[in-house]
């Protein structure tokens, strides 16, 4: 309850402050709008060459490139502004304030900013895989977008729990920027289903940097290629991950030394 | 009586890069880092009752902020315990959160591009404090503090002054039983300081609250504390009242004095720290005091005469000196 309403001012007060910066809304929509055009674009080349990539048609992709959106639209809504507004408190000392308050901290972090334009690129997403479920991706059925929505709220677990394992070493290196940028350009891997990939590519993908799990597994699942009891695994992963991420957290807090005065 | 703080054996040592200057020195770093301890607090104990405020001094760097974000729960000591409320403060359970706060002068808390109020609301949600409670709080502060229009206006079009006021509100907003405020009045004016410094007084006086206070400007130790801590290079060096550290570390009084020559020795009846033309400044072991006041009045031709307690500047300036 406590939680529920402190992420409502948090929203509230995100909202207000992203309304008194309209042009930011403008940036959006164009960002949007060529990434969109552009994953689009890149799709209807490939299949004309070809019907079928790997098992998965071109609706398939259309719907892939929908729940990627979701997943990009989801990380720069709140994860990433909670994250950099954190590594910047690391730096400044004003995480400080973070651990005065009486919550759990690394909660706190990930429901303190959002970026209200980013569900441009999030309704987006929900438009196409909307469009594409309706246009027959393969699949598509009650079922499969019942599990849909458990894959895609697991593969947003899984990637807040890396960001913040990512983010987590700025306790001791203190300035970690520079981690994001390493792994949007891998996130950019997941416009492809991950089953295309060479075999090593692969598994760096499903295991190291977790894009798998955020982008190809909710859009299989939607698209009727996952069976049922490999779900499993879309539900222990993303609860290892967050597990690790804890504790790496906990560890983490205890070499905080904040800036000096 | 329940100590509101003790702190026994509080040690701190953090771990600094040290390199030296240059640019391939630089880059020799990035490889081979080379660490020293350095010992930001040592050994420091101490105990605080409820209610209490106490001044905690020290120079720049002698650990006054370590300690105190120690007992506050955001650093981890190296060794040493401590007790706060009950509570062990590097715990951080929420139960303990809600008794404490603290208050930095050099770091703001509240979001630049809103109105205070906006961060208000976001704390009576975090401390989960009722509605017809906040609302008392909230007016209670605001007469206290002045902030009927401040609350309004977004923070970023507020003086130095104005936000520190609402700073110390929103860190209030809870009423917790333990406040640090660390150099609370940093950089403000004359007349600013004096408002941060009464209202810091009659809130102890109303809630009983138990407040520790660094602060580089005597006068606020002086108006605030009659007991203070003293800290010099990590180390605890007093503890007691004011009036004892004074009499501890200036066993002196000054004189001033004005006669009706601009070459009078004086030399010998104490340390002359001031002489411009009739007027002399001597500094007198305070047992002297008397005898060289009648020495003075019976051998030269005074116009005028002053006897006084060092500045407690000067004092605190003697307290580092010694060591």
């Amino acid at each position: 309850m406590q939680l529920v309403r402190v992420i409502g001012v948090h929203a509230r007060i995100g909202i207000l402050k992203d309304l008194q910066y309209r042009v930011n809304l403008a940036g959006q929509l164009i960002n949007s709008a060529l990434g969109f055009l552009l994953a689009i674009g890149s799709i209807l080349v490939v299949f004309r060459h070809t019907d079928l990539l790997g098992d998965w048609t071109q609706t398939d992709l259309i719907m892939l490139i929908g729940v990627f959106s979701i997943v990009r639209g989801f990380i720069n809504l709140f994860i990433r502004p909670g994250l950099e507004a954190y590594l910047e408190g690391v730096r400044t000392g004003l995480f400080d304030y973070v651990l005065l308050k009486p919550l759990d901290s690394q909660i706190y972090v990930s429901i303190r900013e959002f970026r209200i334009w980013s569900l441009v690129d999030l309704l987006t997403g929900v438009g196409l895989v909307a469009w594409s479920s309706w246009n027959g991706a393969a699949g598509a059925s009650i079922g499969s977008i019942l599990l849909f929505f458990v894959a895609i709220l697991a593969g947003f677990a899984v990637v807040m729990a890396f960001w913040f394992i990512l983010g987590t070493t700025a306790f001791w290196f203190i300035k970690v920027d520079n981690i994001f940028v390493i792994f949007d350009s891998l996130f950019q891997t997941a416009r492809w289903p991950v089953t295309i990939y060479p075999g090593s590519i692969r598994t760096l993908l499903t295991f190291v940097v977790p894009v798998a799990w955020a982008v190809t597994m909710p859009a299989a699942t939607l698209a009727g290629k996952m069976e049922a009891h490999s779900l499993w695994l879309a539900l222990l992963v993303p609860a290892f991950f967050i597990a690790v991420s804890r504790i790496f957290w906990n560890i983490g807090i205890r070499h905080y030394s904040g800036a000096s005065a | 009586m329940v100590p509101a703080i003790e702190a026994r054996g509080l040690t701190k040592s953090f771990k600094v890069p040290v390199r030296q200057s240059g640019l391939g020195a630089a880059v020799r770093s990035l490889f081979d880092r080379k660490f020293t301890l350095v010992d930001a607090v040592k050994d420091v104990s101490f105990t605080i009752h409820p209610g209490e405020i106490v001044g905690f001094l020290g120079p720049n760097g002698a650990g006054k902020t370590t300690t105190l974000k120690m007992l506050s729960g955001l650093l981890h000591p190296t060794s040493g315990t401590a007790t706060v409320n009950g509570h062990v403060p590097w715990q951080r359970d929420n139960a303990y959160l809600r008794t404490i706060n603290m208050v930095m002068g050099n770091r703001h808390q509240l979001s630049w591009d809103l109105p205070a109020g906006d961060t208000y609301k976001l704390h009576q949600a975090i401390y989960q404090i009722p509605e017809a409670e906040f609302q008392r709080t909230l007016e209670e502060l605001t007469d206290l503090l002045d902030l009927r229009d401040l609350l309004t206006k977004p923070v970023r079009n507020l003086s130095l002054g104005e936000r520190m006021k609402c700073e110390l509100g929103a860190a209030l907003l809870h009423r917790p039983e333990v406040m640090f405020l660390d150099e609370p009045t940093l950089g403000l004016d004359v007349t600013m300081q004096h408002r941060i410094r009464d209202f810091v007084q009659s809130y102890n006086l109303r809630h009983g609250s138990t407040i520790l206070l660094t602060s580089h400007y005597m006068a606020d130790i002086a108006a605030l504390c009659e007991r203070v801590v003293v800290i010099h290079r990590g180390q605890l060096l007093f503890d007691g009242p004011l009036a004892r550290l004074v009499a501890r570390f200036a066993p002196v009084k000054r004189l001033t004095v004005e006669l009706d020559t601009a070459d009078a020795d004086l030399g010998d009846l104490g340390t002359l720290v001031g002489h411009n033309g009739f007027t002399y400044q001597l500094e007198v072991a305070k047992d002297e005091t008397t005898e060289v006041t009648s020495h003075l009045l019976a051998n030269y031709n005074l116009s005028d005469i002053a006897v006084e307690d060092l500045p407690i500047e000067r004092v605190i300036e003697q307290v580092f000196a010694t060591e």
